[in-house]
This record gives structure tokens, C-alpha cells and sequence, in this order.
């Protein structure tokens, strides 16, 4: 169930989160969609195209790619192991 | 150089741009840390909607500028300009030779839009339409090429915001339903549904413009922004019925285990009372007694030495006056 990695957001070119254009490892079509969507915002820099992830990209980022906390863990066994929930949505 | 351009002015309602902020602050682009960053200032007459544009890209200590003459605005919210410049072979000067760039765009947009349902940072990137040559609104398919131009950017835009909120929809389907992770679920919901209401906020513009093309574009433009819109809706009613069974669910379940909890409780802080009240015995009683005579004893043994002590303290004072009475005879 891996799918989200094939989208532009979940793509490791963008770990740096700020950058030059043409140094982004990424198509022409995966940057334009990341524009379109508001992943990214757009300066000039002398005579080079930036980008940055804005904070929408990076909320979006962090709900595919980001790790559990110990606390959040707990949490999940708490409420599947002990209280014993069980949900299918 | 002379370029011109027709901008979308994001609007709800039909409603003929005006410039609604003609003091708009200097702004500083900068994405990359210790790179040149990039300088836009503007210069406004609310009357005409005429403005000047200043740049400064980078070290450049020379600013320079493009003059925007405002040609005329339509209901739909387009509004056209004609773009003078000097041939600068800068950044922004090369892109308007097919478009015109993103922050310029948004700057340009920030003068007549309020950046509603949505973030400033988030606003729609869309391309701007921009032609060699003067294209007036009354021409014949002028129109139909313009409105065309900006569905196709939201068609395309939708199309990539519904593909990654499908992708959310599904990570969050497989963490509950998989994975059973039902505390990240709950967390991973709410941020679904922001991103939910983010998305159908730019749909709302989609809709306006849509709704205000009618007979201009052909029916496969309209009709391809007319089927995204109506998944997107779907897909927002999936998503938010994700969030409220998920939060239903663990509120639930956590709000009738803390009933469970108090009720043991209270049953067994009775249990015990009843158990500590049958088990208190005799020997108790005996000694609570004895302890209660002996305290008896002791406050009369120290009531008789107060009496005691004052008695002499009498005798005492009655010898210091019969003495002073002598002395004063």
C-alpha cells in the first residue's frame, strides 16, 4: 500500500525543502503539479528560479513520510491491544 | 518590449476587478537561505489601474520596472494590460515572452484579491494568459481562448489536488483499517479534512469561473472541469465521513471505558466500607474505653493542682497585706 510515494510531494528531491529549479531532481511535470497545488512557492534569485516547500507541502509531506512518536505508539497499543477497539472506515 | 496580458482575478460572483489594495507593501522573495533574494515594490493609481512594477533581482543594485496600462476589465473578473519593459534579459523580462512569472502574478493578483479560503502562501499558481499582440474582450474568440487558457489550469490543478487526496484517503483507510492505529488515524483525519476544505475553497473559484464561461468554451472544457468538480465534492463527502465515523468510534469507546471505570470504582469504595464496617470487633470498644477513663483521670489530677496552686497563691497574698497594712499603721 505504497502508492503515495509515486506522488510528486512524497518525493526525496524536496527533503532540502528549499532550493534551485534547475537542481531539483524532479520532471517538469512533477514541479508544475507541485506548483498548481500550492506545495511549493516560487521566487527568482538573480537569474535562477527558487523554490521552497511552503507549510501546506511540508503538512502535507509529513502525513505520508512522517514517523510515529513513543508517545503516539502508546497511544495506538493502548487503544487496539488493551481497550481492545476495533473500526473499519 | 511591449507584451500583453489578461489576468484572472479570482472571483465568486460576477464583479469587474478594482484595486482594493493601493498601498501594497514592498516585497522580499527569498526560497533559498543566503541566496540573493528578490525585491518587487509597486507603484499604484487607483483610478486608472495603473500601476508600476519595480524589481530588483539579486546583487543588482539597479531597480528596474515594468509598466502595467490597465485596458480594460469584464465582469468575469479578467482584466487586461499592457506590459512595457526594457529588454533586460533578466528572469522575469525572458518569461514574459510566454507567460509571466508566478510571483509576479500573485503580486499583480494581491491588488485586487483577498486571499479567501485559503492561504496567501497557497494561492493557486496558475499561469497567466499573455499574447504579442492587443487582444480586445469584444473580438471575436478572444473569450473562448482566455476562459478556455485558465479552465484548463484548474482542470489541471484540481485533477493533481484530487489524485494526492485520494492517496490521503487511502493512507488513512490503510492505517485503520490495517494497521489499527487508531490514535494516528484520528490525528491523520483531522488533517484530511483541512486539506479537504483547503481544496474545495480553490474549487469555489473553479466553479465562478466555470459557471461564467458557459457558452464561451467548447463543451469537452467545460465539461472535463464540470466532472472533476463533481469527484472533488464526492471525494470531499468520503473523506469527511471518515473523520466523524473515526472520531465517533474512539470518543465513543473511550467516553463508555471511563463510565466502566467510575462505576467500578464507586462499587468498589462500598465493597470495602461494607467490609471494614462488619469487621470492626469488641477488643476496640474496650480499649477506646479504657483510653477515654485514663484521659478522665489525668484532667482531674491537673483540675486539682490548678485548685491547689490558686489556694496558696490566696494564702500568699493575704500575708503581703497584712504586712503592708503593719508598715502603713
Amino acid at each position: 500500500m505504497n502508492a503515495y510515494l509515486n506522488l510528486p510531494i512524497c518525493s526525496p528531491a524536496l527533503e532540502k525543502e528549499h532550493g534551485v529549479i534547475s537542481e531539483l531532481n524532479m520532471t517538469p511535470d512533477e514541479i508544475r503539479s507541485l506548483e498548481l497545488q500550492g506545495f511549493i512557492r516560487n521566487a527568482v534569485s538573480g537569474n535562477q528560479d527558487t523554490w521552497a516547500l511552503t507549510q501546506h507541502g511540508k503538512d502535507v509531506r509529513n502525513y505520508f513520510l512522517s514517523k510515529r512518536s513513543l508517545l503516539t505508539r502508546i497511544y495506538d497499543w493502548f487503544m487496539h491491544d488493551v481497550l481492545r477497539m476495533d473500526l473499519t472506515i | 518590449m511591449v507584451r500583453y496580458a489578461i489576468l484572472w482575478i479570482p472571483v465568486l460572483v460576477e464583479y469587474v476587478p478594482e484595486i482594493i489594495n493601493d498601498n501594497p507593501e514592498p516585497v522580499e522573495l527569498s526560497d533559498v537561505p543566503g541566496m540573493p533574494s528578490c525585491h518587487l515594490r509597486c507603484s499604484v493609481d487607483k483610478q486608472t489601474k495603473n500601476f508600476t512594477l519595480y524589481y530588483r533581482l539579486g546583487n543588482d543594485s539597479q531597480e528596474n520596472k515594468i509598466e502595467f496600462t490597465h485596458l480594460e476589465s469584464t465582469q468575469s473578473g479578467f482584466i487586461s494590460y499592457k506590459l512595457e519593459f526594457e529588454d533586460t534579459n533578466d528572469r522575469l523580462t525572458t518569461n514574459l515572452l510566454s507567460s509571466i512569472h508566478h510571483s509576479v502574478y500573485h503580486y499583480v493578483k494581491g491588488l485586487f484579491h483577498q486571499h479567501a479560503f485559503h492561504d496567501e502562501e497557497c494561492d493557486s499558481l496558475l499561469k497567466g494568459f499573455c499574447s504579442t499582440n492587443q487582444l480586445k474582450w469584444g473580438d471575436n474568440g478572444v473569450p473562448k481562448k482566455v476562459f478556455t487558457h485558465y479552465i484548463r489550469e484548474y482542470i489541471e490543478k484540481l485533477t493533481e489536488s484530487y489524485r494526492t487526496l485520494s492517496a490521503q484517503l487511502a493512507f488513512l483507510q490503510d492505517i485503520v483499517n490495517n494497521k489499527k492505529q487508531y490514535k494516528t488515524g484520528v490525528n491523520k483525519s483531522s488533517q484530511l479534512k483541512k486539506d479537504c476544505f483547503r481544496v474545495t475553497g480553490e474549487a469555489a473559484y473553479a466553479t465562478s469561473l466555470l459557471r461564467m464561461s458557459r457558452f464561451s468554451v467548447k463543451s469537452k472544457v467545460y465539461n472535463n472541469l464540470s466532472d472533476i468538480l463533481i469527484r472533488l465534492e464526492m471525494l470531499r463527502e468520503q473523506c469527511v465521513d471518515a473523520y466523524n465515523t473515526l472520531n465517533n468510534a474512539y470518543n465513543n469507546r473511550l467516553g463508555r471505558i471511563g463510565i466502566r471505570f467510575g462505576i467500578a470504582s464507586i462499587v468498589l469504595t462500598a465493597v470495602l466500607e461494607v467490609i471494614h464496617i462488619c469487621t470492626a470487633d469488641n477488643e476496640t470498644s474496650k480499649k477506646q474505653l479504657i483510653l477515654l477513663d485514663r484521659l478522665v483521670k489525668q484532667n482531674d489530677t491537673e483540675i486539682r493542682n490548678l485548685t491547689n496552686r490558686a489556694d496558696s497563691l490566696a494564702e500568699q497574698n493575704e500575708l503581703v497585706l497584712r504586712s503592708l497594712k503593719e508598715i502603713v499603721k
